[in-house]
């Protein structure tokens, strides 16, 4: 395995440990408005998420920071070319936050149900892009022979990244109602559980639909699961995760239910990017513009400090952020300072 | 509270001295900043995006301030009530703090939000 290799693989781990970290606190964000009726349910929701939720954000900056060092070529095609959708998502960023700190701060309902709607439709909205962004890195981009990209707004919005949107967001959803299962009591546990298999027939719909579409339309993406077929087993290995996930859920095993929602996220990512792979981003006019692991990587030194930093701070931030969530295991309790 | 703003703007001017200082390369004696412009981009995107930040921090500023003024007009909650929440002991080691913040551990269930809930004082 070379060095771009490595940090390739390193690169879509920490992907996937953002959608399954900031995924879960986006889903409670998406179901907030529907399954939180109370005010006491409401806080109870946000007060789930929030020892966490700032941390797990983080995730995506580092995954900007490993794109910046690893593979220049990619970030700087990607946050010129996205530009006004990369503001889009910083808006709705900088929305979410502001709402989960400014709501319970002040005691008024209106002042409260103005930011829970923040709180919700930013949470709907960031996933949405996230999944568009991605239906568009799956669908390659207009990249000419400087890496410049040219897309407006609206070309962004096809279909296909509109229906990997949508597929993202019930599957954040998904993942949220995973974890609150573990978090909430009493009624509002029991409307949850009510949820869990009706959000998984949505999310299974949309999933098998985008894999179908991707399969027909992605001639990149299908040819190299043709010349190659064994990481068939990722798609499959998500799959299998949905399914286990449904049946420890119902068995109240909430919490191997929502270790199994992580693991489907991870593969469904991960059999994207081996579709992808070698391709970093794929031009949509020319294949000889493609940037890959090897034409938009940094210099090999670069990549083996980077790595050296990488096998020290991992299992680090790894053990600290298992101690956090250990520290808060079990039932949400609203006390005096909570959100 | 004339401190808070001069911390500030020390922060920001050691900042401005080093961006400033630097021009005009944008990486020092290898790349000029006029040379690192994104030639996908155009002026008025930059600009319309700049201005709404600006717009979207000059409102949650002006939130902050009121939510700040509202917790200094109310003040610290009184003694006895921070003293009915207050731990019996400082928790000396990781396994205790652990054990402490377990499931139900401190059998509280729920504890309402009381400065909260039950006066609002009005700046």
């Amino acid at each position: 395995m070379t060095l771009n290799e490595v940090w390739f693989v390193l690169f879509v781990l920490i992907i996937a440990g953002y959608l399954i970290l900031d995924g879960f606190d986006m889903g409670v964000g998406i179901v907030h408005l529907f399954v939180a009726k109370s005010d006491r349910e409401r806080r109870l929701l946000l007060n789930s998420i929030g020892p966490v939720w700032d941390g797990n954000g983080v995730w995506l900056v580092l995954g900007g920071g490993v794109l910046f060092a690893a593979f220049p070529l990619v970030y700087a095609s990607l946050f010129s070319g996205f530009y006004i959708a990369f503001f889009l998502v910083l808006l709705v960023i900088i929305l979410r936050t502001a709402s989960i700190e400014f709501r319970s701060k002040r005691p008024n309902p209106r002042w409260r149900r103005t930011w829970d709607i923040v709180f919700s439709l930013s949470s709907l909205g960031l996933a949405f892009m996230l999944g568009v962004a991605f239906g568009n890195i799956m669908s390659g981009v207009a990249l000419d022979e400087q890496g410049n990209m040219d897309e407006s707004l609206i070309d962004l919005l096809s279909p296909y990244a509109l229906l990997v949107g949508v597929t993202t967001v019930a599957m954040l959803a998904l993942h949220g109602l995973f974890y609150l299962t573990m978090k909430a009591e009493g009624d509002l546990e029991n409307r949850i559980r009510l949820l869990v298999p009706r959000a998984g027939v949505i999310f299974f719909v949309l999933a098998t639909a985008t894999v179908l579409v991707t399969a027909l339309t992605k001639e990149e993406i299908r040819d190299r699961y043709l010349d190659d077929i064994w990481p068939i087993i990722f798609p499959a290995a998500a799959l299998g995760a949905l399914i286990y996930g449904r049946f420890m859920v119902l068995a109240g095993r909430d919490f191997r239910a929502f270790v199994a929602s992580a693991a489907m996220i991870a593969l469904l990512l991960i059999s994207g990017a081996v579709g992808m792979y070698p391709n970093l981003l794929i031009s949509s006019t020319n294949s000889q513009y493609n940037l890959t692991i090897d034409n938009a990587a940094s210099q090999s030194n670069t990549l083996t400090v980077m790595l050296i930093v990488a096998i020290i701070g991992i299992p680090l931030v790894l053990l600290y952020t298992a101690g956090v969530y250990y520290f808060f295991r079990g039932k949400t309790v609203l006390e005096p300072d909570s959100y | 509270v004339i401190n808070v703003v001069l911390t500030e703007t020390a922060i920001i001017a050691g900042w401005w001295t080093a961006e400033t200082g630097r021009q005009p390369w944008i990486v020092w004696q290898l790349l000029k900043t006029e040379d690192a412009v994104s030639p996908a981009l155009s002026t008025a995107e930059v600009a319309t995006t700049l201005a709404i930040f600006i717009v979207l921090y000059t409102l949650l500023f002006i939130l902050f301030l009121y939510l700040l003024n509202g917790f200094i007009q109310r003040g610290p909650a009184p003694l006895e009530e921070l003293e009915a929440h207050a731990p019996e002991s400082v928790p000396d080691t990781f396994r205790e703090i652990f054990r402490r913040h377990g499931p139900r551990a401190s059998g509280a269930g729920v504890v309402e939000q009381p400065p909260l809930d039950t006066s609002e004082v009005r700046p």
